[in-house]
This record gives structure tokens, C-alpha cells and sequence, in this order.
């Protein structure tokens, strides 16, 4: 059994470990990763970029499928499937490899094997061989992430009810798919299968679609989602599941009444949990939240001193970018650079690549007048915008909420075309801590759809131009 | 091409380096990488070289010491650009607060305020909208708050704790016995807390000293009259205060350490005369009051019509909660009148409360009919009382006693006001 000694260890090489592993570099630290399966995490090989990789071909057949809406006529449309998944299997291989070399050029060990705390400062890893060595290291940061969550009744048997690991590489087009939960990966599949030709359905137990975002937004994409042809059924549960072999029978119960719905496939995105077990947690006395969660302060830091933990190990949002900006905090803060700042939760933005796209940073409505604000409100639509019409993409909306008596932009919210890209505009503001009159002051090129940014505000304060 | 010099951060944890020396002097050309000034921290002494070639234009003084990434000089590509920007400094630009020049010890002299909203001696504060906005509406001053975000800014959570410190921070007496009946509470926040905030600063941080005079301002109230008799064709009611603020920002001429603020490592002596005036204002409700502190800038300049003018229209803007964050920067003394309190004499006369940074609050009272001696004989004259405090940190009873004779002198014989 060899030793190995470094300043700081991080468990897990998703987007919040290798990036707190490249940054605990470029700050002079002696680093290792220790990576049970795929470098990048959930995030790029079974997350966020695989699924990007096949939206992006569900919008080419939509464009196809419309095409005469441009002029344009496409004789014959189709696809194969299996080039679509071999294509997004591709692109997560592409990047995978990428953060391997981007951990070798920053001079990062990396251990392949899993982690386990055996005291503070000291980890056991082992390999797939099952042989063990331990690595001692002053820090050790866990970012094991999260798994998908399990409701009993509906697990995942890989053939007829999916995770997202299996609704990731299809081998045939289902006719037909329900799909449990309307968060951002529920809406992702429902939207990618929908255009390929399934008959969507979509249950939901909260009385709103895409729950963690703005009231007015979710009502006007469940719309959206309606004309498309996907069913949303809110206040939905599924009580039971009847398989076949091919097929499964789902009851469901919407306010006390039953019916049945038969269905070729079945994606469960109900949530996530987090990885903490077989980390030896109780046995160094590493306190968990209510929910399971690792229970850290604004810097990573748990209840033990020297273990850390960053990212969806480490509690809500569960979101590539959040564990990617607390490893950088986490290590920051070690290294005392004096340039570490807790992360502020209402700035995180989230995004959600359904059709049509869904992007949020900070209070909703809702939210904000829950927290007793004096609130103003914005609204632009895209049918007021030259080159969301140009782009024949009139639907869609951006709302802002402004506290009235700081003019902080408290939250942004929006639905349509290119919406994920838009918001970041809105996220720099926030992080700045622009006031109103600094967004009125900011030229926006035009035609943009960027230009909406601007009116949405100007709308706020009774302004805008274009409505 | 002009490019900025700024205090570099050479270590983690450096906060501010002190100027050494500058190798260059002002305006000579230099070419990339020539030694243009060294520095010293706490741990080493390290020679700067130029970014680029060009002209050198120094903007703060050797001897003196800089917080990191605060703007030491500029560097520009052609004499056209080093000529600019010697025609700009001092005009309009904010980086200007940093030009304080060193002489006789720890008294520094600058040439020029800044005509930035916020100013701290040795370096601007730097704040984001939002905290600014915050900080104005709150009453909080930025000066003095401890910035958490990028680089040392102020960011919304710094300003929100200050507020929330000062508001805790004042004594609440709460009375528990059982026949107390509470009235009323005026939480300690707001204009209410901002003014706990200055007023116990100015007793606990500063050493506040006073001193009572008495000015006969018979001949003043006379010439007052003339201007009174023209108030139509004036288009204006010229008030005793204005002719009391003409007659302090000429005695700070004579006594221009009067004119002057205080700061951790210096007492900068001001040319401009900025006076912040106390203007009355209702409070949260019928138990509270509040003051606002809007600020007339270079009075020194002014005529008397010019400062009734403006006195006005700033009153009005501060009983209409109108006030920008500019209006209430940058003073260099205080004056804070006792004549609107009721019926003449009814207050008498008190020491103002200082408002720091500023080391010097001036009080004029209301005029009253006394008996006089002149000339052996008992004689009825219009007597001003006045009360003065002053910071004894930054000076001491010498030049406050000429103050004051100056200050006497001026209002007793207006006509030198001419002069």
C-alpha cells in the first residue's frame, strides 16, 4: 500500500471537482482528482451535453418538417435514430477527453478508482481491480454529485421505465412515452421525443408545469407544449404501473380519479439524490441536511474541518454551473487568496433547452412579493422584436422584476427562441448589481433578440418603445 | 493612447504599497520597461516599469501610500494626449481624490475635490449601482463601509450590514415593568439611524471642543434691510443665512484650516468651501424628526443672491426627499442655524454636533435685542449668539479663536465683505 501526499484531494470529476482541481492548480496547490467512472461527470457524459447533442437534432427535423414556412421544401424528412445517438455520444466522448487534457496540462494527479474518507486528511481510493492505496491530503474536497431519484413503483428497469441513461441512447422510437416530472430533464426528453414522433405525455403532481420557474412563464410554455402536441396533466401522480412486454399500463390519479394510460416507454425525472454513501460520512461524522444533502457553509466547508464538499453533493440547485463556481470558491478560500466570495443562490441562472427554451436568474414574482418587496414588473414579447420575426420565432417572452425602491433587478425570467443564451445579459447585470437605469443606459445592438433585454425594462418603468 | 497606472497587487494579501519614488519625472518620455517608480510593502521594496512608452504624468506624490488597483498616474502615447491631460486634471476628473500632496508632516493640501459622488482621501471608494443607490436611500455613508465584493467593492450586502450594524449597534432602553405603557418605538433605522450613526461618531471618534461667541449685527441687519426693501427687484428674499455663509467661507480664506477633514492618517485643508447645512425635516411619524445634511458647494465663490438661491432651492429639494447622493457629498465644514427654532432667543445658544469628515460646525443662533456697552454707554444692539465645535485632533484653539474674531469681525462691519 503506497502514500501519496497532497494539499488538496477532490472525490469526483464532474464540472464542480475538475474545476476546483484545475483552479486549486493554477493556485500553486499540490492536487489530485480521484474519478470513479467518466471525466466531466453526470454533467457532460450523461447530462447537459448529450442531451444538448440530441435536442439539437430534434430542432433540424423541426426545421425540416417546416421548412416550407421559409420558402424552402424538403422532400422526404427522416432520421436514424441510432446516427442521432451515435452523434451525442460522440460529442460527450470529445469532451470528456478534453478535460482529461485539461487536467494533465494543469499538472493534476488523477486517481481512476472510488473514494473513501478514512479519517480527516486521509483517503482510501480503489481501483476497478478492487486494489486499494491511500492519499493523504490536508483538504479533501467531495464532489461526488447526484443520481437520479428512485420512486417506488416506478424505478427504472432499463427496458420499459427509463432514467435518463437510457432515455439518453434510444435503440428504437417509442410510439409512445409518459414522462414523470415536468422539471428542466422531464421537459428536455418530452420536447426531443415529441418531435421525433412520440405521442408525449407528461404528469406532473405540482399544479404547474416546470415548477421552479415564474408562474406566467410556465402557463405560457405548457401552452406551447399543448400545440405542439405533448399532453401536460398537472396535479398528476402515477399510482401504478402494469408492464407487458412491450408496453406498460400506468394508472393515474388526478384529484381522486383514476385512469389508465398505456404506454410504449416510461421516463422517470423525478429529482435527484445525492452520492454519500460508501464515503465514510458517519463514520467521520460529516453532518447531512434534511434532505441528505452534505451540510456546508458558504464556502464549501462541512462540519468537519478539513473536508469540503461543492456541488449537487452538497445541496440544491443541482446545476453544472453552481458546482463548477463553489469548487472555484472552495479552493479560494483554502488557498486564502482573499478573493473568495460565497455564492449568492437567487443569482444562479437556470436553463432548460426544451422547445421553446425556458431561462431564469434570480426571484420570481411569486417569490419576490412572498418576501414582501415593493415590486415592478416588465414585459416584452417577441412579437414585438424585428429579428425574433425575421427568424420566424414570434413566440416567446421575457419578464423582469425590479425592486421599485433600489431598482435592483431582483429576477428574470423567459420563454422562447435562444432564451439560454439571453440570459446571461440579465445574470452580469445581477452580478454587478446594475441598477435599472444601468440597463436603460446600455446600447443593445439591433436587430437582436437581445434588444428585448432592454425593452423588457424600459417596460417596467412604463417606457418601452416597441409595445 | 492614455493608459492608467495603477498600484499593483504584488502579494496575496497586500493592501496598499507606499510611492517610494518616482524614477521619472513628470511629463519626460519614457520607453517600455524603463523603472518608472518604486514601491514599498510590507515586505518588499520593487521598482515598476513603464507598460508602454510615452509620457509620464505623475498623479499621486511620493511618500505617499496607495490602496491596490487605485490609479497612481497616466501614461500617454503623444505630447498631444500628455497635453490633454494636463489641461483635464482637476476639472472634472474622479480619480483626482488620489492627488493629495504630503507637505509639513501629516496635513495634506489637495488642489482640487473630486466631483465624483464619493470620495475618500487617498483613493476613491468604489461601489456598484446598486450599493450606491442602497447607501443613498439608507443614509449610509460609503466612506466608511468595508467593501466584501471583487476587488474591495462595496457590493449590496456590505451596505445592508452597515445599516443593520448602526441600527443595532445604537442603545435601545427597553422598559419592562409592568405599568410603563410604550407610546411609541422609532427603530433606529433609516434617516433616524444614520443620524445616531453621525452624531455618536462625532462625540466617540472625533474630540469635539466648543467655544461661544457673541456678534452685534446691528449694521448686518441694516444692510439686510436694504436688500429686503429690493426683494422684488432682486426676485428674491435675501436671508441672514446666506449673509452668515458668505461671512464664514471669507473667514476660512483668512483661516483655512477651518475648512478642512480628517481622515485616519491625514487633515486634508480644502480650497473650495463646501458647506453642509442641517435643514429640518419630519420624521417616520409624529414622534420622530429628522435632519437632512444637503451640501453648498464653493461657497467661497459665491455671491450672497447666488447662495440664497441655491439654499432655497436646496431646502426645498431636501423637505421633498429629493436629494441625490452628489447633493449630500463632498463637505468641507458644517453650519447648522438655530434661528428657524421659534421665537427668537427661545433656544439661546448650544455647541453644535460635528459632521465628520469635516473638523469644524459653526452655529448661528437667532438675533436678539441685548444692552450694550459702547463707548461707556448703555445701548440697545441686535446681538447674534454663536456657538462653534471644532475637531481638536486636527487643530487647536489659535487659529479657531481667529476664526472667530474673523467671523465676528466680518458680520459686526459687513461692508469688509466688499472687500
Amino acid at each position: 500500500m503506497s502514500k501519496k501526499q497532497f494539499d488538496v484531494v477532490v472525490v469526483g470529476g464532474g464540472p464542480g471537482g475538475y474545476v476546483a482541481a484545475i483552479r486549486a492548480a493554477q493556485l500553486g496547490i499540490k492536487v489530485a482528482l480521484v474519478e470513479r467512472e467518466h471525466l466531466g461527470g453526470i454533467c457532460l457524459n450523461w447530462g447537459c451535453i448529450p442531451t444538448k447533442a440530441l435536442l439539437r437534432s430534434a430542432e433540424i427535423f423541426d426545421f425540416m418538417k417546416h421548412a416550407d414556412k421559409f420558402g424552402l421544401s424538403v422532400k422526404g424528412a427522416d432520421f436514424d435514430l441510432a446516427k442521432i445517438v451515435k452523434r451525442s455520444r460522440g460529442v460527450s466522448k470529445q469532451l470528456s477527453g478534453g478535460v482529461a487534457h485539461l487536467l494533465k496540462k494543469n499538472k493534476v494527479t488523477v486517481f481512476d478508482g472510488e473514494g473513501s474518507l478514512k479519517t480527516a486528511g486521509q483517503l482510501e481510493v480503489k481501483d476497478a481491480m478492487g486494489a486499494t492505496e491511500i492519499i493523504k491530503a490536508k483538504h479533501i474536497i467531495l464532489a461526488t454529485g447526484a443520481r437520479a431519484r428512485q420512486l417506488p413503483g416506478l424505478e427504472a428497469d432499463g427496458k420499459l421505465v427509463w432514467s435518463y441513461k437510457e432515455a439518453l441512447v434510444p435503440d428504437a422510437m417509442p410510439k409512445s412515452l409518459l414522462v414523470v416530472g415536468s422539471g428542466a430533464i422531464g421537459m428536455e426528453f418530452a420536447s426531443f421525443y415529441n418531435s421525433l414522433g412520440a405521442k408525449v405525455t407528461v404528469v406532473e403532481v405540482l399544479p404547474q408545469a416546470l415548477p421552479v420557474e415564474d408562474k406566467e412563464i410556465s402557463n405560457f410554455a405548457a401552452k406551447a407544449f399543448v400545440k405542439k402536441g405533448i399532453d401536460v396533466l398537472l396535479e398528476t401522480t402515477v399510482k401504478s404501473l402494469s408492464k407487458k412486454a412491450e408496453s406498460v399500463v400506468a394508472t393515474l390519479e388526478n384529484k381522486g380519479k383514476t385512469n389508465q394510460l398505456e404506454v410504449d416507454r416510461i421516463i422517470s425525472a423525478v429529482g435527484v439524490v445525492p452520492n454519500v454513501e460508501g464515503l465514510g460520512l458517519e463514520k467521520l461524522g460529516v453532518a447531512l441536511d434534511k434532505k441528505g444533502f452534505i451540510q456546508v457553509d458558504g464556502y464549501g466547508r462541512t462540519s468537519v474541518a478539513g473536508i469540503y464538499a461543492i456541488g449537487d453533493v452538497a445541496g440544491a440547485p443541482c446545476l453544472a454551473h453552481k458546482a463548477s463556481h463553489e469548487g472555484t470558491i472552495c479552493v479560494e478560500n483554502i488557498a486564502a487568496t482573499g478573493t473568495a466570495h460565497t455564492l449568492d443562490k437567487d443569482r444562479i441562472p437556470g436553463c432548460t433547452y426544451c422547445t421553446p427554451q425556458i431561462a431564469s436568474v434570480g426571484l420570481t414574482e411569486q417569490q419576490a412579493k412572498d418576501k414582501g418587496l415593493d415590486i415592478r414588473i416588465g414585459r416584452f414579447s417577441f412579437a414585438g422584436n424585428g429579428k425574433a420575426l425575421a427568424l420566424g420565432e414570434a413566440e416567446g417572452l421575457i419578464k423582469v422584476v425590479f425592486d421599485k425602491t433600489t431598482g435592483e433587478l431582483l429576477g428574470a425570467h423567459m420563454v422562447g427562441v435562444e432564451v439560454t443564451e439571453l440570459i446571461q445579459g440579465y445574470g452580469i447585470a445581477q452580478s454587478l448589481e446594475a441598477t435599472e437605469a444601468d440597463l436603460m443606459n446600455t446600447v443593445f445592438a439591433h436587430p437582436t433578440l437581445s434588444e428585448m433585454l432592454h425593452e423588457s425594462v424600459l417596460d417596467a418603468y412604463d417606457r418601452a418603445i416597441h409595445i | 493612447m492614455i493608459r492608467e497606472l495603477i498600484m499593483p497587487q504584488l502579494a496575496m494579501g497586500m493592501s496598499e504599497g507606499t510611492i517610494l519614488e518616482w524614477i521619472v519625472a513628470e511629463g519626460d518620455y519614457v520607453e517600455r520597461d524603463t523603472s518608472l517608480l518604486s514601491i514599498e510593502t510590507e515586505k518588499v521594496v520593487t521598482e515598476l516599469p513603464a507598460p508602454g512608452k510615452g509620457y509620464l504624468h505623475i498623479m499621486v506624490d511620493a511618500g505617499t501610500a496607495v490602496p491596490v488597483e487605485n490609479i497612481i498616474g497616466k501614461l500617454a502615447s503623444t505630447e498631444e494626449e500628455y497635453q490633454q491631460l494636463l489641461a483635464s486634471w482637476g476639472s472634472n476628473e474622479v480619480e483626482v481624490s488620489a492627488k493629495t500632496k504630503v507637505v509639513e508632516g501629516t496635513v495634506a493640501v489637495s488642489e482640487a475635490l473630486p466631483s465624483s459622488e464619493v470620495r475618500q482621501v487617498g483613493g476613491r471608494v468604489k461601489a456598484s449601482g446598486l450599493a450606491k443607490k442602497i447607501a443613498s436611500l439608507e443614509g449610509a455613508e460609503l466612506s466608511t463601509i468595508v467593501g466584501t465584493g471583487p476587488g474591495g467593492r462595496i457590493v449590496k450586502r456590505d451596505v445592508l450590514q452597515a445599516v443593520k450594524t448602526q441600527s443595532t449597534a445604537a442603545p435601545v432602553v427597553v422598559t419592562t415593568a409592568a405599568d410603563m405603557v410604550e407610546k411609541a418605538r422609532i427603530p433606529l433605522t433609516g434617516m433616524r439611524g444614520a443620524i445616531a450613526k453621525s452624531v455618536a461618531q462625532a462625540t466617540t471618534e472625533a474630540a469635539p471642543t466648543s467655544a461661544f461667541f457673541e456678534v452685534d449685527v446691528t449694521k448686518l441687519l441694516a444692510v439686510r434691510k436694504t436688500m429686503l426693501d429690493r426683494e422684488e427687484q432682486l426676485g428674491v428674499r435675501v436671508s441672514m443665512a446666506a449673509l452668515i455663509l458668505r461671512a464664514l467661507a471669507l473667514a476660512c480664506q483668512d483661516v483655512p484650516i477651518a475648512n478642512a477633514t480628517i481622515a485616519k492618517d491625514a487633515v486634508t485643508v480644502w480650497e473650495n468651501v463646501n458647506v453642509a447645512i442641517a435643514v429640518a425635516l419630519p420624521g417616520k411619524d409624529e414622534y420622530d424628526s429628522g435632519i437632512a445634511m444637503p451640501v453648498l458647494k464653493n461657497v467661497e465663490a459665491k455671491t450672497v443672491l447666488q447662495i440664497t438661491r441655491e439654499m432655497k432651492e436646496l431646502t426645498l429639494r431636501a423637505r421633498n426627499g429629493e436629494l441625490a447622493a452628489a447633493d449630500m457629498s463632498d463637505h468641507t465644514i458644517m453650519m447648522s442655524s438655530t434661528a428657524g427654532l421659534k421665537n427668537p432667543g427661545a433656544w439661546g445658544i448650544s455647541a453644535p454636533v460635528l459632521k465628520l469628515p469635516a473638523i469644524m460646525a459653526f452655529q448661528p443662533g437667532s438675533t436678539l435685542k441685548k444692552p450694550v456697552v459702547i463707548d461707556g454707554q448703555i445701548v440697545v444692539r441686535d446681538i447674534l449668539p454663536c456657538g462653534l465645535t471644532f475637531d481638536h485632533r486636527a487643530t487647536d484653539g489659535v487659529p479657531v479663536g481667529k476664526l472667530m474674531a474673523k467671523i465676528s469681525d466680518l458680520l459686526s462691519n459687513p461692508e469688509l465683505m466688499l472687500l
